[in-house]
């Protein structure tokens, strides 16, 4: 190897002084956001939830009026429930691929009851129940997102 | 070190991409607010606003808005002196020069000065003036400038002489619209009144109407600019709502749910209605007035006693007139009990939806003629009664 490569592999090596803090500032951002989710302020109510599928919302649940409001018609069954609602949302038009989402009124959480989306059903295991809370289903490219403000409603007086 | 930043950059664009692409593509809303007529105007437009030509639209739309508010408050509003308003005001009498807008306002008072039998009455000016409800009592600075002025207009109640003495000064039949080579006037009648040495004129005050007026005409942009998702608000008393882009279950596609201000907590509303391309008004005892010696004295002023109306009727709301009737309408069904407004409606607003807050002893009663479908009581110490006494 000549000595003019062996020059160049050197200034090529991972750790000089300007690579080490731009790997430093990513892992601090990567922190930060870390801590900013963990101590997040999870007083705030859960006013209601957004759900989406393949990046369009399908519906959108408000827990004050215990209302909902449809994008669409198409994509889910909605079903009441003793303790609140059971919605099943289609990843796919011949209605094979599906999530069921479980709306608990009175304890104002969010969670998945079921989903055919992969083995693992990583999605099963999460809720919301506060603001700025959010599951995805990444197989079934499902998201649900809290939603921090009411139902829009103009108002006249 | 070169290779590190590309890579870091092409990190960043992707994080970036990720963070704001899912939204790109969706119905955006825009809302704008604008300060006239003593109040706050709120547009609330929805649209697919990542494609230029509708932002473009939108920016075009905002600018011809404010151009009209302004247009519209420089001829009619009282507080500008230069306005025609003000200028038939200070006049003695005689033809008064006015433009297009004050023309239009005029005609449509008229309109429903007659539709309301004349309980809505432009021409009442003097008496919102003495009993403390014109613009010019809610300035910081207010200072007594007129004869019959308080210093403190909430404690003390003006003379019974002004009182009785300018009832010769509303008759809103008197004046005269006319339109000679191209000029709109309108003529000032020739009535007066003197009153410890000071001579007192007609006065006209649009308040009532005009922020309906504005309503409809903004609607009218709108919609000429291809937008069709949105509301106008005009401070809450005179809503247009065009269609909702979104469907509230159990309701008709596109309509909103609005709420009305709920009379015994203005921080909630008592009522929800469905609705989409309407206008609604309210009105109430419950919005700018003050309380002496027992007795609360409202802005609405009535029609027979000249003093401000005493009623248990809290709050009145009228869908499916235009703004600008809805606006006039409310007010004069303030003064009316309970029977006479649900015969008023029955008789002369066809199936215009009217609902009204009646209070009964402690007891908050809804009277309303909407269907069940079209509603949601929001309060639930509030009585729904339907449509009969």
């Amino acid at each position: 190897m000549s000595l003019a490569l062996i020059n160049k592999e050197k200034r090529n090596k991972p750790f000089r002084m300007g690579d080490i803090a731009i790997y430093m500032i990513i892992v601090c951002l990567i922190a930060v956001l870390f801590l900013v989710f963990i101590f997040r302020d999870k007083s705030s109510v859960l006013k209601g939830i957004e759900i989406i599928s393949d990046e369009n919302t399908v519906l959108e649940y408000y827990f004050d009026d215990d209302k909902f409001i449809y994008m669409t018609n198409d994509g889910f069954i909605l079903t009441e429930t003793y303790s609140g609602y059971e919605i099943t949302v289609y990843a796919d038009k011949g209605k094979t691929e599906y999530n069921i989402i479980v709306i608990d009124r009175q304890k104002r959480i969010i969670s998945l009851k079921d989903a055919n989306c992969s083995i693992g059903k990583d999605c099963v295991s999460m809720v919301i129940d506060a603001d700025d809370d959010v599951i995805v289903c990444v197989p079934h490219r499902l998201k649900i997102k809290s939603l921090s403000k009411g139902i829009e409603s103009p108002v006249s007086g | 070190m070169k290779k590190t930043i590309i890579i870091f950059l092409i990190m960043l664009i992707c994080l970036t991409t990720l963070l704001t692409g899912c939204n790109v593509f969706k119905q955006g809303k825009q809302f704008v607010s604008y300060s006239y007529f003593d109040t706050v105007t709120t547009l609330a437009l929805y649209g697919f606003f990542y494609d230029g030509e509708m932002n473009e639209k939108a920016e075009k739309l905002w600018a011809e808005v404010k151009i009209y508010l302004e247009n519209l408050d420089k001829s009619v509003s009282i507080n500008r002196s230069e306005s025609d308003v003000s200028r038939f005001n200070t006049a003695e009498s005689g033809d008064i020069e006015i433009n297009d807008y004050t023309y239009e306002v005029f005609k449509n008072a008229q309109y429903v000065y007659n539709l309301s039998k004349g309980a809505y009455n432009p021409a009442m000016g003097i008496y919102i003036d003495l009993w403390g409800f014109s613009p010019r009592f809610r300035n910081e600075d207010y200072v007594p400038t007129k004869a019959y002025d308080r210093e403190n207009y909430t404690e003390k109640l003006p003379d019974e002489k002004y009182v009785n003495g300018f009832k010769s000064l509303v008759d809103f039949d008197k004046i005269i619209i006319k339109e000679v080579d191209g000029k709109k006037y309108l003529v000032k009648p020739d009535i007066s009144v003197e009153i410890d040495g000071i001579k007192y004129t007609m006065q006209l005050d649009f308040g009532g109407i005009v922020k309906g007026y504005a309503a409809d005409t903004i609607e009218n942009l709108i919609k000429i600019s291809g937008f069709d998702y949105g509301y106008i608000s005009m401070g809450g008393s005179s809503l247009r709502v065009l269609k909702n882009t979104k469907k509230i279950a159990n309701a008709v596609e596109n309509d909103w749910e609005i709420g009305i201000v709920d009379p015994s907590n203005t921080n909630s509303k008592y009522i929800a209605i469905y609705a989409q391309d309407k206008a609604i008004s309210t009105s109430g005892s419950y919005e700018n007035f003050f309380a002496l010696n027992d007795r609360t004295y409202s802005h609405i002023i009535d029609n027979d006693t000249f003093e401000p109306i005493e009623t248990n009727v809290c709050s009145v709301s009228v869908i499916g007139l235009t703004a600008c009737e809805s606006d006039a309408i409310t007010t004069a069904l303030c003064s009316m009990t309970p029977a006479e407004i649900i015969a008023f409606t029955d008789n002369y607003l066809g199936d215009v939806i009217v609902s009204f807050v009646y209070l009964n002893g402690k007891n908050y009663e809804i009277y309303s003629n909407v269907t069940d479908e079209k509603y949601i009581v929001k309060n639930e110490n509030f009585t729904f009664k339907g449509w009969t006494i």
